[in-house]
């Protein structure tokens, strides 16, 4: 690790950097939120002997072998990276980072095995990172995304590899929201953007999906963390059969609380991993759906950007 | 850690530099499906396969924001290019 030398009162400076010349490539972050960054990653280490990362609060030593719900220890492995254009169009190119591993389980991951296996893929090292990263701005990424599984178990050893590495593009961070407040305290300051897949409106159904308790308490409470700490996007991936248990009250909450969010609306849901396991997912969504959770997303005036 | 359920991979930080591939390439492709009604629905979509979208001029609104996005920064290296180690 290097030395810690930065200040929170420097860092801030940094992070008023506007948003389109961070996104844009333009503008970098500068030294003083990097070595905010070390400091960030010296207290998230602390969650490997007593992890509190996600809501589940397993407070699993992981350090020590222990393991919680999302089975992963301190290594965070990398099964895929590539530059990305289907991303939202403010992002695209992104080049993102698939972390294996991850707190929920939900039974349509377009992941599959990898996202719930923290043992596959490479281990993520500051020199693998660089490289990537190097690679990835040839092909134009304007920007680094981690992605899922779901990064905030990985934190402590993304925030470490990070943090020794030297010019870093601004950094996506897309991730289910199950996080504990201590997560997103460890990302502000890291965070450019944040895409939060909002993806039950109700408890029922992440239950039965997803195997995870209190979802929309904790998901909206993390829409509000993170809207105060960067720029955000939500995103929700249409399900067949639950426009109007899911999506409707996203969309109402969204109108009520976060009513210039941008919102990223997704229609291309497929049956993948255990879909078939429950009824109602086991065919694409149709059209008609789509267009209705559109026009329902228009109707609220949403601002619908994708 | 090994997850009971799921086959393992060899650990690629264990091989000799050189020998590991980069990342795992065979899933580094773009999906792409088409639905009976003609959508078509991308996952992992490249800039190469946005572009070939762009030139069957589909109409689609949200296509042409991200191609519109990509001539904002292109790349600087063959498109191509495999992934080095």
């Amino acid at each position: 690790m290097r030395q810690l030398a930065g200040t929170k009162t420097r860092y801030r400076r940094a992070h008023a950097t506007p948003l389109a010349e961070l996104i844009s490539g333009h503008a970098k972050y500068d030294m003083s939120s990097l070595q905010y960054q070390l400091n960030q990653a010296e207290l998230a280490r602390r969650q490997w002997e007593h992890c509190l990362l996600c809501e589940h609060r397993c407070g699993a030593n992981r350090a020590n072998g222990e393991r919680g719900p999302c089975h992963a220890g301190v290594e965070a492995r990398v099964f895929r990276h590539r530059v990305e254009c289907g991303e939202e169009p403010e992002l695209v190119p992104s080049h993102l980072f698939y972390l294996s591993g991850c707190d929920l389980r939900c039974a349509f991951c377009i992941a599959e095995a990898n996202a719930f296996d923290p043992s596959r893929g490479r281990v993520l090292t500051a020199e693998f990172l660089e490289r990537a990263i190097a690679w990835g701005k040839t092909q134009g990424a304007r920007n680094l995304q981690w992605v899922g599984g779901e990064p905030t178990i990985h934190i402590p050893s993304i925030l470490d590899v990070m943090s020794n590495c030297g010019d870093l593009p601004p950094i996506v961070w897309k991730s289910d929201f199950y996080g504990t407040p201590a997560a997103f305290e460890l990302l502000h300051g890291v965070v450019a953007v944040y895409v939060a897949d909002f993806k039950f409106g109700n408890d029922d159904c992440a239950d039965r999906i997803a195997r995870v308790k209190n979802y929309t308490a904790i998901v909206t409470r993390n829409l509000k963390i993170a809207a105060e700490q960067s720029d955000l996007i939500v995103r929700h991936l249409l399900l067949p059969g639950h426009i109007d248990c899911c999506f409707r009250p996203i969309i109402e909450w969204l109108k009520a609380e976060m009513p210039n969010v941008k919102f990223s609306l997704r229609d291309g849901y497929q049956p993948r991993w255990q879909a078939r396991r429950h009824a109602e997912l086991v065919a694409p969504l149709s059209r008609s759906e789509a267009d209705y959770a559109r026009n329902l997303a228009g109707e609220a005036e949403l601002n619908v950007i994708a | 850690m090994s997850s009971p359920d799921f086959p393992q991979l060899p650990d690629e930080s264990s091989m000799p530099a050189g020998s590991e591939s980069f990342c795992d390439q065979e899933t580094a492709i773009t999906e792409m499906t088409f639905l009976p009604d003609g959508r078509i629905c991308l996952f992992g979509a490249s800039r190469e396969v946005l572009e070939l979208l762009g030139m069957l001029q589909l109409g689609d609104t949200s296509l042409d924001a991200r191609l519109a996005a990509l001539r904002t920064s292109p790349p600087n290296s063959p498109v191509n290019s495999e992934h080095h180690d």
